[in-house]
């Protein structure tokens, strides 16, 4: 048996003609018996009319409505009274109501339009959407796993990026720090160069020949007798005297540098880019010095050959003194 | 027979009368909702039962002490099965129309055609001097909830108060026990109370 509180859906169906023989005459014993719910029962009539002046039935539910209720006489009066209270309430309020209520019926039935066509009735179109659905989702999710394969690659290519722009940028300042020291040994011989100019010109001016030593390499006994000379054989006007440091004639190097030690291990002159000479002794490398660095004392010159490849050799050790008288 | 009936329904006639019509129009409810029953079936069946019922009561005591509604239901159940046994012996399947009450309209604007012009002037005229008669909370639910969507707005609820169900079942009782007999005697010339 059915229970007494019927919905309002079931009672819309029932109106509407859309319960079996069956539920129908359940419904009515029930309602024949309940005058509770004969009266829900005419409340929801009521309702239905109401709906139906409103337009605010789906095209179905109208279609339902008028062949099962508009069609009854006494039906029909009550429609008549909704109607004519619709119009009436219409003439009282401003234009846009019934404006309104065409806008809802049109929701309305665009609503149930879209109704029809996502859950529709026949199996083989509930069929075709579920397949769609399916393709659809197997699509959506190549198409991300794609895109994280390429999100993860690209991620990884600017991590290398970044690495190899770190790496280059190390590379640029120890690059830098050499350039900077190869900038200061540059601007030292430079500075140099323009002190032995300016001796080298007073000296000219003075017509003097200068005072030439001729060192031979190595400190045996013979070496250092030979690698020596009186400071008072130096005239007091002359500022440069020339120290030729004597190699073999075969020597692969391109320039050479010269290092001025004390015999305690001090630099006290350097000089690069020097060029091998033939001499009247033979090949030598001739080195000019200011006389005021060569008081007295013991010197240790080295000299450092510097090859086509710019890797720099040692080629000889020449020991010089200069005695004091 | 009419008498029995009613004293059936209750000893006060009065009463019984005003229960009468509402079992009339539960059976008038019952065989309108069968769609293959045109309206002459339906007032004929309505008839039927109410007169077998009381033909039943003369004849057999053990009526009197049934429930009237259930009773004349069942009766109902009866008479309606044997007029659809008739219709498919006659093969009336299909949807009785009667020409006179033929209102289905080609363009589907069915709705446009169920007052006629001079139905919409009486109508109104009636509907406003009924209205005017209700008591103005009553005439502004009325108002309110015929003019509005058919979901129940914060503003109608706050104006009454209670719940949405509740109104509305108010609201359809106004119509139906005081708005639409008023409207049916000013539509029938009798002066309104």
């Amino acid at each position: 048996m059915m229970h007494a509180t019927a919905n309002n859906h079931m009672m819309t169906r029932y109106l509407l003609g859309e319960l079996s023989e069956e539920e129908q005459m359940e419904f009515e014993e029930n309602y024949f018996t309940n005058a509770d719910l004969y009266d829900r029962l005419l409340d929801a009539e009521d309702e239905l009319i109401r709906k139906y002046v409103n337009h605010e039935l789906s095209n179905h539910e109208r279609r339902l409505f008028e062949q099962h209720i508009l069609f009854r006489p006494r039906k029909r009066e009550k429609v008549k009274l909704a109607k004519a209270l619709m119009v009436y309430l219409a003439q009282k309020q401003p234009q846009s109501e019934p404006l309104g209520a065409r806008l809802r019926q049109t929701m309305a039935s665009i609503l149930h339009s879209l109704e029809i066509v996502l859950f529709p009735e026949k199996l083989i179109l509930k069929w075709s959407y579920a397949i769609a659905f399916l393709v659809m989702i197997f699509v959506s999710s190549r198409l991300t796993l794609e895109m994280l394969g390429i999100r993860t690659q690209l991620e990884a290519e600017r991590l290398t990026s970044v690495q190899r722009e770190q790496k280059l940028q190390q590379q640029a300042e120890v690059q830098q720090g050499q350039n900077e020291t190869l900038v200061e040994q540059l601007q030292s011989e430079q500075n140099q160069r323009a002190e032995l100019e300016k001796r080298l010109r007073q000296q000219s001016q003075q017509k003097r020949e200068l005072f030439t030593v001729g060192l031979i390499p190595g400190v045996p006994r013979s070496a250092r007798e030979a690698n020596k000379f009186k400071r008072s054989q130096i005239d007091q006007s002359e500022q440069l005297v020339r120290l030729q440091l004597y190699i073999g004639s075969e020597q692969p190097y391109e320039n050479y540098r010269v290092i001025l030690e004390t015999a305690e291990g001090d630099t006290i002159w350097s000089q690069y880019q020097l060029q091998a000479q033939q001499t009247e002794k033979g090949k030598a490398v001739v080195l000019l010095l200011p006389t005021n660095i060569l008081p007295h004392d013991d010197y240790l010159i080295t000299l450092k050959g510097v090859l086509p490849s710019k890797e720099i050799e040692d080629v000889n050790n020449y020991y010089l003194n200069v005695v004091k008288e | 027979m009419q008498d029995q009936l009613l004293l059936w329904l209750d000893p006060d006639l009065n009463l019984a009368g005003k229960r009468l019509e509402k079992i009339r129009n539960m059976l008038f409810d019952k065989f309108n909702s069968r769609w293959y029953l045109s309206n002459e079936d339906v007032e004929d069946l309505v008839q039927e039962t109410l007169v077998r019922v009381a033909q039943n009561l003369e004849k057999r005591k053990e009526v009197h002490d049934k429930v009237p509604e259930d009773y004349i239901n069942s009766v109902a159940n009866n008479v309606l099965k044997e007029a659809v046994d008739y219709k498919k012996k006659k093969s009336q399947r299909q949807r009785p129309f009667n020409e006179e009450e033929q209102i289905i309209d080609q363009d589907g604007n069915l709705e446009e055609h169920i007052l006629t012009e001079i139905e919409q002037e009486r109508h109104l005229e009636c509907l406003n001097k009924c209205l005017m008669r209700l008591k103005p909370d009553e005439r502004k639910l009325i108002e309110l909830y015929s003019s509005s969507t058919s979901h129940w707005t914060g503003k109608l609820l706050n104006v009454f108060g209670g719940t949405s169900g509740k109104l509305r079942t108010k609201m359809h009782r106004l119509m139906r026990f005081k708005l639409k007999p008023c409207i049916e005697k000013c539509l029938n010339n009798q002066p309104v109370d």
